[in-house]
């Protein structure tokens, strides 16, 4: 099954340290992953759980005395039943979550994300960025998550040309809520990948992470008696 | 497209109250509900407990599931210091299907708050 993105669901709180969201109902085992905005957020604690007992990992997160703090949560291989409620909590002294959970089909099951392809970054510019992500897995889906300290309705948060935001997928609210953008990219080729935007606030946090298809096969690896072969004729070689 | 469902002020408490229905119309794509307090205790008895909110939905008339809410300290504000705050949209609800949407909420200690759901 190719990649893709099946839906999103926007999350959005103008106070309080969490909110609860029914999302649109996914498909067991889909992936789901979160970017969430917050404000004024102090330490690098907020949470994302459901009630369907699914696990949330954290990839990320960047909290700043200032604006925004931004982090990113994934669940694999969901289950679902019923109301599918996802509840964004803030880290300590955060407030005013808000985010997107989108729903992507296609992802590995057991380990859609393996380790270390995932950036971080935050900072004071118009101009965020991400920090450099590389795929492991050839065909994999890019999320890039920037939190913005943007005021003002709406606020600017304009995206990457060569990533797609689902409708769903930014809150430029500024007056209101705290403002983010959440775009993806589907990739078929493993390469370092980066993600800026164009804002009006200065003020930002972002994250980006990249995960594999299915059945996608393990990077190649030399069996151990293949590899005495080949340096008993190195040896050979070199005499 | 709006839809237009103010709470009037009362007076919440443990009983969770709710305000009348509305029919969700074509056209609708994304709505803020907002506290109002005309009378102040918002923030008279902030610190004094916390209150629940949210919005309900119905496809049938009968069987409400929250579709968005959160519990806050009394007293709480937004980032612009304005009254708390929740978003909406048309994805948070079935595509296509009648729906209907109400207020709920209930508090740990009695406050008189009101509710306004605009389109964004």
């Amino acid at each position: 099954m190719a990649l893709a993105v099946v839906t999103a669901t926007r999350i959005r709180a103008a106070s309080g340290t969490s909110v609860t969201v029914a999302i649109t109902a996914p498909t067991p085992g889909n992936l789901l992953v979160v970017g969430m905005n917050q404000y004024r957020a102090t330490a690098a604690n907020s949470t994302v759980t459901d009630n369907q007992t699914n696990t949330f990992t954290k990839l990320a997160e960047v909290d700043t005395t200032g604006d925004p703090g931004a982090a990113m949560f994934y669940a694999k291989s969901i289950l679902s039943s019923g109301t599918h409620n996802v509840t964004l909590t803030c880290a300590t002294s955060g407030t005013a979550p808000s985010g997107t959970a989108y729903e992507a089909s296609g992802a590995d099951t057991t380990a859609p994300f393996t380790g270390g392809e995932v950036a971080s970054n935050t900072g004071s510019s118009a101009a965020p960025t991400t920090g450099s992500v590389t795929n492991s897995v050839a065909d994999s889906i890019f999320f890039a998550f920037c939190g913005n300290g943007g005021t003002g309705n709406p606020a600017t948060m304009t995206k990457d040309a060569a990533w797609t935001r689902h409708a769903n997928g930014a809150e430029q609210d500024g007056t209101l809520y705290m403002v983010f953008g959440m775009e993806y990219l589907i990739v078929a080729s493993s390469a370092a990948r980066t993600h800026a935007w164009t804002t009006q606030n200065t003020a930002f946090g972002t994250v980006a992470a990249a995960f594999g298809i299915a059945g996608a096969a393990p990077p190649a690896t030399i069996p151990v008696s293949a590899r005495a072969v080949l340096q008993a004729v190195n040896r050979a070689a070199v005499r | 497209m709006a839809v237009s469902l103010s709470q009037p002020e009362v007076l919440v408490n443990t009983t969770e109250l709710h305000s009348a229905a509305r029919t969700v119309p074509q056209g609708f794509t994304e709505a803020d509900v907002t506290l109002t307090s005309p009378s102040g205790e918002w923030d008279s008895k902030a610190g004094t407990g916390n209150l629940t909110w949210g919005i309900e939905v119905s496809y049938d008339g009968s069987t409400w599931t929250r579709l968005i809410f959160q519990t806050l300290p009394i007293g709480s504000h937004s980032k612009a210091g304005g009254m708390p705050a929740l978003g909406i949209s048309r994805n948070d609800l079935a595509p296509g299907a009648t729906a209907s949407i109400r207020l709920f909420a209930s508090s740990t200690t009695p406050v008189r708050v009101g509710a306004l759901i605009t389109a964004a």
